[in-house]
Formats: C-alpha cells, structure tokens, sequence
C-alpha cells in the first residue's frame, strides 16, 4: 500500500477544520480508518455525527477505499441494516486522483441528496418517494436517537422508565418513526 | 516552473564506441541546477501517488530515474508507473483527473 498518499491524506483532512469531516487511524497500521461526517445543516440529518468505518486495502489508490456506516442512518442510499454505501465513486467510478477526504465529502453530499431510484434500501427508497413527510420524520427520528452523541431521546427516557427494555422501547420507537404513543400502543398491544 | 531561458554550450560527454566524441550546441529552453530539478508538468504533484515529481513514485528508487513523468493528451501528467499501474487495472482507458480518454502525449509535442 502507499503508506505516504494515506499519512498525507490523514493529514490534510485533520489541518481542513471547515468541511464537518474528520478521520482517524483505528489500530497501529493505516488499513483501518474511522471517518466522521457532520449531517448537513436542513437536511433531517443536521445536529448528527455518522461514523464511517474506512477500509484501505493494499492496492489503494487503485481501488476505492470500502466504506460503510457505522452509525445507523436511514437513507435510501445506504442500509439501514448493515450501512453498506451505493455511491458510484466507491464503486465503478473511483478513480486514483479522489481521496479519502473527496470520498467523505461525496458521502456528505449525498445526505443532503438522496437518489432514491438508485437505492441501496429499497424499502427506505419506497418510502422517500411513496410518503415523503414519514420519511422525514423517520430519518430526523434515526438522527436524534444512533447520530447524536450523548443524547436520549424523552420517548426513549419515558419508555425506560414504564419498565420496557432498551430493545423493546428502542424497536417499538424505530417502528413509529420516534412517536411515543404510536410507540407505546405498539408495546402494549 | 522555474526556468530562465539561458543559452549555454555542452560536451557531450563519452559516447559509444564507432562514434566519433564531439562537442555540440544545444539550446536550453529551460534551465535548473541539480538542487531544484524538477519535472516540467504542469502540477508539482503526481495526480495518483501525490507525491511531487522531482522525487519517487512509490514503486521507485531513485527520483528521476525510476519515476519518469509522462502525460497525457488531456495535458495530465502522472508518473509513468502509476498510470501504466491505474490503467492496466481498467478496461476504459481514461485519466484519473478529467476521465478523458487517456492517449500518451508524444515527446515532441511536449516540447513548446
Ligand atoms: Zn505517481
Ligand atoms: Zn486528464
């Protein structure tokens, strides 16, 4: 691998303190990467922090680095099982000029635009398109509960506290696009 | 790109034997000393490796020898090993940084 593109790249992602990303090396080699992406400000992901696991095998540059969601994100885009990414440049279109950080700031681009014909998440994509508002209200839900660092949600809180597991109340709150009543009559029912 | 432009007179050094040694007068479009050699691309910086010019690709020993820099019809330059490297790996064959198709600029078309 080109241990001196990679260390550069690090680099001139930790001096760029403006584009909301940022990277950092996981372990004692440079094959594995951890980046960060902000949510862009009025999009249903702004206020979030999504993890990014990078994998930068040997032949990089040659190859796109593997990247993928570590933190849940609902998106048509990317899945909201497992974070696998449909982003053409990390795939046929790489080309050996982009970057890890060009990489990052594409990921970030496509938060602010889905596409949702070319999804990764058919059943997110279905829904982007077949009723917009509950797409909205299930990613914002998505982003205040896996994306922002530190925080539980009040529904989250008060379903603790009615003696429901964190699995259950989180399920049954995921389910209901983050409404709490929806939620609780899903419990109880 | 540094480069003055000077005119200056050369030995040609040893030649092969059967040829007889000679001096000979060359026009030096573009002078530098040894210490700030560099490459006359158009970017200080190989588009794949990002390493400059007057040093190695990754795969080389010795800056310039190893590394020679070719360009492109597109007027891109990279290494020689890293784009033979980069296109030996796709079917399309096109540059890096405008996606162009990629043809090797001649030597001569070089010199301007
Ligand atoms: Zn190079
Ligand atoms: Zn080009």
């Amino acid at each position: 691998m080109d241990l001196s593109r990679v260390q550069k790249e690090i680099k001139e992602i930790s001096l760029d303190k403006a584009s909301g990303i940022s990277v950092r090396v996981m372990g004692n080699d440079l094959t594995r990467l951890q980046g960060t992406i902000n949510g862009p400000k009025d999009t249903v992901y702004e206020g979030g922090v999504f993890v990014v696991d990078i994998e930068i095998k040997g032949v990089y540059p040659f190859e796109p680095p593997k990247m993928r969601f570590k933190t849940k994100i609902y998106h048509p885009n990317v899945s909201s099982q497992n974070g696998a990414i449909c982003l053409d440049i990390l795939k046929d279109q790489w080309s050996p000029a982009l970057t890890i950080k060009t990489a990052l700031l594409s990921l970030q681009a496509l938060l602010c635009s889905p596409e949702p014909n070319d999804p990764q998440d058919a059943v997110v994509a279905k829904l982007f398109l077949g009723d917009h508002p509950l797409f909205e209200r299930t990613a914002r839900h998505w982003t205040r509960t896996y994306a922002t660092p530190g925080q539980e949600t009040e529904g989250l809180t008060q379903l603790l506290e009615m003696g429901f597991t964190r699995e259950q109340a989180q399920e049954a709150l995921d389910g209901a696009a983050g409404d709490l009543n929806a939620a609780i009559a899903a419990l109880l029912g | 790109m540094p480069g003055s432009g000077v005119n200056m007179t050369v030995d040609a050094g040893p030649v092969p034997s059967g040829e007889r040694p000679r001096a000979f007068k060359v026009k030096i479009k573009h002078w530098r000393t040894l210490a700030s050699w560099s490459w006359n691309a158009g970017d200080d910086v190989c588009g794949i490796c990002r390493n400059p010019f007057d040093g190695c690709s990754p795969e080389a020993k010795y800056p310039g020898d190893d590394s020679p820099v070719v360009w492109g019809t597109c007027r891109h330059a990279f290494h020689l090993q890293c784009i033979t490297q980069w296109l030996s790996s796709q079917t399309e064959q096109r540059c890096p940084i405008c996606r162009q198709n990629w043809e090797f600029k001649s030597a001569e078309e070089n010199e301007e």
